[in-house]
């Protein structure tokens, strides 16, 4: 038991304790890696559909190499830019953890339709079972017909499909959307506890002061600064 | 009365007929601690308990040998066995800090710059890798919460030898523990207090501890851990003192309860081959 009775500690147990921060730090790290099997699948299945050169499709494994670089990028930042924490120790950057989240949230659902829209009917074209294989009759026609192209036979074809389909189409697959996207919390929380941070730490405050700057410049006669020049003679 | 981690959880389920436990549920205590990381055959052996488990309508009989879990275990023993390969133990592993002389995955241990930060990012990747990504809660996910049991003891205060007991356990033998946090999705619009029929609470202090009645969700991987660390976490703020508490559970206690969602690994298996179904096969 760590604690009981203490209504306050039990409410700041995971603001307070340094556990967000470094839940954050180890499921944005998680994610990258996962991100990184997903491309990894997605650039074979363009050459084993012959749709690689494709620059429409090309365009759309960009941006899913982009989301990959993007959670690699906040894990970093995280471990580069610590706060202190109790005693001598350090906690990963809250903020950049905050961001992993809420991009998550929009990440996941974004290369699974990614992947659909690439990879289309090829993930539909799918023989049952490893069995189907084993069946000399119709291993010909699967040969021939489910070929792949730039060099992949119709298992090595087949194998990865499965393998793909596993990854972002399967129930299973359908549950890990559902679980990546409420992984840290449900979609509002995740962006209001942004809001929540800011406020509190007195970031809010200072994008506001930022913005009040760039207003205290001018009024309804002009500048108010001295090295701008007023349109008055136009 | 002592509270020294006798907590007992009577029941996951939503069940309304408390069933007093009085034996002693501190199972740790009874056996010598280890001082260093399980291996994978060692983890696999660990899960032989007394773990109640539903799923399909029956009491899983062992949890490793099961096809709805068996190739999934051994997936997550792969990690355990990662800590003590010599080619992998210097990017997973550290020194412990607690005076063992052992070693540890990087993260169950509290970082005091960036070149550690770093080292235990590295760590979490590589560990990752082994389930190509799709282990959503492996060990070191909650040793984002066992760390600072040793980073800030005092929070616990007056637990805090409690916490400074778990972090050096945690580390010492990379301890695989998950977390019970949420509330059932049920009468979202009333405050916790009012839904005492279905959310965790405490229902009696006795010389021996806690009797604590209720149902968790999305306690996710629970039925492969040692421990499952429960707490309360939603929008909902803690109002009521028998709704203040943290503790961690045993995952073969008395009164503990896992009832399953299907298991993509034994559909697998009955509709497919590995070939077909290469990851929910063995990563569910």
């Amino acid at each position: 038991m760590f604690l009981y009775g203490d209504i306050d500690k039990a409410n700041k147990l995971f603001p307070r304790t340094g556990f967000l921060p470094r839940f954050m730090f180890q499921g944005c790290t998680r994610l990258a890696v996962k991100f990184d099997f997903i491309a990894g699948l997605l650039l074979k299945g363009i050459e084993a559909t012959g749709a690689k050169d494709f620059r429409g499709v090309q365009a759309q494994v960009g941006e899913v190499l982009a989301w990959r670089n993007l959670f690699w990028g906040l894990s970093d930042a995280m471990a580069r830019t610590p706060s202190p924490w109790a005693s001598q120790y350090v906690l990963p950057n809250l903020d950049y953890g905050m961001a992993y989240r809420v991009a998550s949230n929009i990440a996941y659902p974004r290369i699974r339709e990614i992947v659909q829209n690439v990879m289309a009917s090829a993930l539909i074209y799918l023989p049952s079972h490893a069995k189907d294989f084993k069946v000399p009759e119709i291993r010909k026609y699967l040969d021939q017909f489910v070929r792949g192209s730039n060099g992949y036979s119709a298992v090595e074809r087949v194998k990865l499909m499965k393998l793909l389909w596993d990854a972002m189409g399967t129930e299973f697959a359908g549950r890990h959307e559902l679980y990546e996207r409420n992984y840290f919390g449900n979609h509002e929380n995740i962006r209001i506890e942004c809001l929540m941070v800011a406020d509190k730490i007195g970031h809010s405050a200072k994008y506001k002061g930022f913005a009040e700057q760039c207003m205290a410049e001018y009024d309804l006669d002009g500048w108010t600064v001295p090295d701008l020049i007023n349109p008055d003679e136009l | 009365m002592s509270l020294r981690d006798r907590t007992t959880t009577e029941s996951t389920s939503a069940s309304t007929t408390p069933v007093r436990v009085e034996e002693t549920l501190v199972s740790e205590l009874a056996t010598p601690a280890r001082t260093r990381p399980f291996t994978g055959q060692e983890y696999i052996e660990s899960l032989r308990d007394g773990r109640e488990i539903w799923i399909h309508g029956e009491r899983v009989k062992d949890v490793t040998t099961h096809p709805a879990f068996r190739n999934t275990v051994r997936m997550l023993a792969r990690l355990y066995d990662a800590l003590h390969d010599e080619k992998r133990n210097s990017i997973l592993c550290t020194e412990t800090d607690t005076g063992s002389g052992g070693y540890t995955h990087k993260f169950y241990r509290a970082p005091r710059n960036v070149e550690e930060l770093i080292g235990t990012r590295d760590a979490i990747a590589e560990w990752a890798r082994v389930t190509y990504g799709w282990m959503g809660r492996s060990p070191d996910y909650k040793a984002a919460f066992l760390a600072t049991l040793g980073a800030d003891p005092d929070f616990y205060e007056p637990f805090q030898e409690n916490a400074r007991r778990w972090y050096k356990k945690a580390q010492e033998e990379v301890t695989f523990v998950n977390h019970a946090v949420v509330n059932p999705p049920v009468d979202r619009n009333k405050e916790l207090g009012e839904v005492r029929d279905v959310y965790m609470h405490v229902e009696k202090e006795t010389d021996g501890g806690l009797i604590v009645s209720g149902a968790k969700v999305v306690a996710t991987t629970c039925t492969l851990t040692h421990y499952s660390l429960v707490a309360n976490n939603g929008a909902l703020p803690v109002k009521d003192k028998d709704f203040a508490l943290v503790c961690i559970v045993p995952t073969d206690s008395p009164g503990f309860k896992l009832f399953c969602r299907p298991s993509y690994e034994m559909a697998a298996d009955a509709i497919g081959s590995p070939f077909d179904y290469p990851l929910s096969s063995r990563l569910d």
